[in-house]
């Protein structure tokens, strides 16, 4: 995925600001404790899924080799977009267009502008790369609802006993349901559910 | 999830469990929402956010349970 994030970064790279750090004091020391335990909630919630995933390892794999694999692969990915996401958003401020793009379709809307602007061609290969990162979050739902079977099975011995493409069915009706009430206020969301399960996980 | 009933035994990790499907409920309704806005940009807004979500779910759900 990270060729396709760096496209996207060279395309929008031409409209990112540098903007000025506001005034730091007690409110920012707050907001910045705050969305450091979002970013905590974000990488932790990898610890309670690992297990189902981690029995496809070798058992006599190193503990050390195995925390490596782990935190590193959680930082460098996580940094790294967390990064060309607030990027992104600094393409905001004094552009009219990046607001219009951003209040219609959110930060969808921000990579499909950053492709405006380089002609037709560049614009066609924008809706491949559109695409392309459309298709990655597969890759981060689908664990999400392996998962959700397993551990529905765990419940209770009366769970066991329905298959599990049941449990994720019931789970898919959930939270596509949810996902369609609540579709026009993704940033609130995303900020509250994570800070809930930063609070669920540290405890 | 089974470890949980290490440490917590059976009914107590059964609750471990149901929170952790909670929290998979969760995390599923973000990525969903997240990719459906990139594919909501994507058509240039001409197919409704709602529309995108359905299909990004069900595509999702077909492939997770075909693991």
């Amino acid at each position: 995925m990270y060729p396709f994030f760096a496209i996207l970064a060279g395309f929008a790279g031409r409209y990112m600001q540098n903007l000025p750090i506001p005034a730091s004091g007690q409110t920012e020391m707050a907001d910045w404790m705050s969305f450091m335990a979002t970013c905590l909630g974000y990488a932790v919630t990898w610890g309670p899924f690992s297990a189902d995933y981690s029995v496809y390892m070798r058992e006599n794999t190193g503990t050390l080799r195995l925390f490596c694999w782990t935190y590193f692969s959680l930082v460098t990915c996580q940094i790294l977009i967390m990064a060309l996401g607030a990027a992104l958003a600094t393409t905001i401020p004094g552009n009219p267009a990046f607001q219009a793009a951003f209040d219609t379709a959110g930060v969808g809307g921000l990579m499909n502008q950053s492709f405006e602007g380089y002609g037709s061609a560049a614009y066609g290969f924008g809706k491949f790369v559109q695409l392309v990162l459309v298709l990655s979050t597969i890759a981060v739902t689908i664990p999400n609802i392996y998962s959700l079977g397993l551990s529905m099975q765990n419940v209770g011995m009366w769970a066991v006993k329905v298959p599990r493409i049941i449990w994720t069915t019931i789970g898919f009706l959930v939270f596509t349901i949810a996902a369609i009430v609540g579709r026009d206020h993704f940033a609130t969301i995303l900020e509250n559910f994570l800070n809930c399960l930063a609070y669920w996980f540290v405890s | 999830m089974t470890i949980a009933r290490f440490a917590f035994g059976l009914y107590a990790g059964g609750f471990i469990a149901f929170v952790n499907v909670l929290t998979c409920v969760g995390w599923s309704m973000v990525n969903t929402m997240a990719g459906a806005e990139a594919f909501y940009a994507m058509t240039n807004t001409k197919l409704p956010l709602a529309v995108c979500i359905l299909i990004l779910a069900i595509g999702y759900l077909n492939l997770a349970n075909s693991l």
